[in-house]
């Protein structure tokens, strides 16, 4: 399968649509730099790969994401068309790309492909049609069909890559593909992980082993806190317990008068979960001390109602006695009311007396004044008689009025005054007495009321026999409290009793648990998970034993490969070698074997790596015939049968352009080549020097307007 | 005589799990040629395989 033309329209520098053919063994596209022989080389590569060299590297590691279109073209709208004409062993086909102008960086192509029966196919079919005719991959391209001569020089002076694209050369890719398959999955790994989890597993179980001796030397310790001894930590032991705690409960309940469900003490779990609930019912669900609040509650009613009782009581008597004492001590409430009449009698006879004496007074004083004013000293002012000394008798008269007799009735009434205080003071005793002595006694009737319906008792029981009854009644509630109170401390005692139990039996049921688990080693061996295991680890074992034999087998016969290969590899590269250079250097391919990795290089006839010492010209060559090489071994084993070199004669002098032009006549009889160069000393050889049927094309300059361009086109 | 012909034949002639062998090559080739990676998933089905019974055990022995 061969390109017989192509055809570019807006593929970077070439704008309008161009054919040129390629049906000839060797054609060459001859043009100074710039004018679009090396986009035209790029073309084919687009063509047949697309994305894959314009996104992943386009072969020409300088032009990586290459743009498809030149920039000056942005109001272009036409799409970049790039075709190839083929010719295949059922007849001619024709393969198309086509992106349109403004297709976002994502968007497919439109790839077709027409098969030789004209049917048109398109995407994923085109590429299926492109692989199933014997496509080589882009990898395999850019390594044996095309030529870019930095890429190119590049995989010779690396050495990893020499030695990846002599496996090439020797045909062993499969070889190295599968040794790297393999020795990515790590086979020896699987082996260090099996290993590991085992290991892991093991620690598991020992750490399983010895968890339960551990835990059941920690209950014994605690059992010893608890006074519990070895020959407690028993099966019988805890079934004691249990119907202990039963049984005790069922007494309890009885006396509580609760009505309780009450597990089979032979049912241990049943004894558990019953065992915790059961305090908190004996506590708050007892009809028999619902009462005790009720007895407490009358018992304090009582003792509040004879204490009141007693002191108002107590009070009516005390006033009862004084009454009695100040009756006894004098008069009677009449007698004392007779004597304050009296004594009020004579405070007002003294009253009167002393207001007599100084109305006598004032008298006497007018009358003298009388007899003063009208200058007769002895007549008398009211009969006008003559009294001798009458002014001095009533001077005199005066005097003792108002000195002896005033003080003398004054004194009367003070004393009248006082007796009748006094007399006010008795009876007012008297009466505030007799007053208390009615309220006592109404407050005690008032108590005696309340303790009759308190006793529930009626009127006719005496009050001493309602003090008898109130102490009697009060007893009797204090013993009936006494009663209760007494269950009440024996309930909080067994509930005390039985949540002491419950922990010893919890203990005891722990140790047992240990003690069985302590006793019992798991035994892994019977798990179902055990020979799911086994299985899965068996499988992997076999795998990786599998793929470890298949690794080194693989190198086995990569090597043994390499070794029968390497006659023909070194003649072919030693031919082309020869050719460009005239240099009867002897190159050969060496094989470098270890345990795990085989490698090549390429050696002087010394053995030693030749690369290193080789000149920029000698790498270029040496590239060349390396490309060469494996095209010529392309071209006989697989369909694809073009080759394109891109300025190949960079720092080759005209001796071994000479040369590269024999090279490429050489190569010509195994496939079509393409060769792409700048006017010179190649282009001259190919033109004039060389016998095959050949096209050549010459480019003119490139336009801003027209882009590339053919100038010239000639057969020969 | 191809790479995978010459494997096939060797494995025949070690005469050890001959058919666990060729069966293997036989995936190898085929994610050769597909690009496919079905050994690379079978070992990774059988490490999980490995790991998730390995787990249980585990849970096990911690009770």
């Amino acid at each position: 399968m061969k390109p017989l033309a192509i055809t570019v329209s807006r593929f970077r520098g070439w704008k309008s649509e161009h054919r040129i053919t390629l049906d000839a063994p060797i054609t060459s596209i001859v043009a100074e730099n710039g004018r679009g022989k090396s986009s035209l080389l790029n073309a084919i590569e687009w063509c047949l790969y697309g994305a894959e060299v314009t996104i992943k590297g386009s072969g020409i590691d300088e032009r990586q994401n290459w743009e498809l279109r030149t920039r000056v073209e942005k109001d272009d709208s036409e799409p970049t068309v790039v075709m190839l004409e083929l010719d295949t062993a059922e007849g001619s086909a024709l393969i198309t790309r086509k992106r349109s102008a403004n297709a976002k960086a994502r968007e497919a192509d439109q790839f077709t492909v027409q098969d030789s029966n004209g049917t048109v196919l398109a995407g994923d079919s085109a590429e299926t049609w492109l692989v199933d005719s014997g496509m080589p991959d882009w990898e395999t391209y850019r390594r044996a069909h095309c030529f870019h001569q930095e890429a190119a020089r590049q995989r010779v002076v690396s050495t990893t890559e020499r030695s990846a694209i002599l496996t090439a050369l020797l045909g062993l890719d499969d070889d190295l593909a599968l040794r790297n398959t393999i020795e990515s999955i790590q086979p020896s790994k699987l082996f260090t992980e099996i290993d590991k989890t085992l290991e892991a597993l093991n620690k598991e179980a020992r750490r399983a082993l010895d968890f339960p001796r551990q835990r059941l030397s920690e209950i014994e310790n605690e059992a010893t806190e608890m006074r519990l001894d070895a020959n407690q930590l028993s099966d019988s032991n805890a079934n004691t317990l249990r119907s202990r705690l039963v049984a005790r409960a069922r007494e309890l309940a009885t006396r509580l008068g609760l009505e309780a469900d009450f597990p089979d003490e032979k049912d241990a779990r049943a004894v558990r979960d019953w065992a915790t609930k059961w305090p908190a019912t004996a506590r708050f669900s007892s009809p028999a001390l619902v009462s005790l609040e009720g007895h407490r509650r009358r018992a304090a009613e009582f003792d509040q109602l004879l204490i009141d009782y007693q002191q108002v009581d107590s009070t009516w008597q005390e006033v009862q006695s004084k009454l009695q004492q100040e009756r006894q001590s004098g008069e009677d409430e009449a007698q004392r009311i007779a004597k304050v009449t009296v004594a009020n009698d004579k405070l007002t006879e003294a009253n009167t007396a002393l207001e007599q004496n100084n109305a006598k007074v004032k008298l006497l004083v007018d009358a003298k004044a009388a007899i003063e004013e009208a200058n007769h000293k002895d007549e008398c002012p009211v009969c006008e008689t003559d009294v001798p000394g009458l002014k001095e008798r009533l001077g005199v008269e005066i005097e003792t009025l108002r000195s002896d007799d005033f003080v003398a009735l004054q004194a009367a009434q003070e004393s009248a005054r006082a007796k009748l205080d006094r007399t006010k003071v008795a009876q007012d005793v008297l009466v505030a007495l007799v007053s208390a002595e009615a309220t006592a006694r109404g407050r005690v009737d008032e108590q005696r009321d309340k303790l009759r319906d308190l006793l529930t008792i009626d009127e006719s029981i005496t009050v001493h026999d309602i003090l008898a009854e109130g102490k009697k009644q009060r007893e009797s509630i204090q013993s009936e409290i006494t009663g209760l109170e007494a269950l009440s401390s024996d309930r909080d005692q067994r509930i005390e009793d039985h949540q002491a139990n419950c922990e010893r039996l919890d203990l005891i049921e722990k140790w047992l648990g240990a003690a069985e688990r302590a006793e019992s080693s798991i035994d892994l061996s019977a798990l179902p998970k055990w020979s799911e295991l086994n299985e899965a680890i068996d499988e992997l074992a076999g795998f990786g034993s599998d793929l470890e034999f298949l690794g080194s087998l693989a190198r086995d016969i990569q090597a043994e490969r390499s070794e029968s290969r390497a006659a023909e590899v070194n003649k072919a590269l030693g031919k082309y070698y020869a050719l460009i250079t005239q240099d009867d250097t002897a190159l050969q391919v060496s094989v470098h074997t270890t345990a795990q990795h085989i490698s090549y290089d390429l050696v002087d006839e010394s053995g030693l790596s030749a690369v290193p010492i080789l000149n920029q010209a000698a790498i270029n060559a040496l590239s060349l015939a390396v490309l060469f090489s494996q095209s010529e071994d392309r071209a006989m084993t697989g369909p694809w049968e073009l080759v394109a070199v891109d300025d190949p004669a960079q720092s080759l002098d005209s001796e071994k352009q000479a040369g590269l032009a024999r090279a490429i006549e050489e190569l010509s009889n195994h496939c079509s080549i393409l060769v792409a160069t700048v006017p010179g000393h190649l282009s001259e050889r190919l033109r004039n020097y060389v016998s095959k049927r050949r096209h050549m094309v010459t480019l003119g300059p490139w336009s801003r307007t027209d882009g590339a361009c053919i100038e010239d086109e000639i057969d020969l | 005589m191809n790479l995978w012909s010459v494997l096939e034949e060797r494995i025949v002639q070690q005469g050890v799990r001959i058919e666990e062998r060729l069966n293997l090559l036989n995936e190898l080739k085929v994610d050769h040629e597909t690009g496919g990676v079905s050994v690379t998933e079978r070992k990774e089905a059988l490490v999980l395989r490995i790991d998730d019974a390995a787990a249980c055990l585990t849970e096990t022995l911690r009770g």
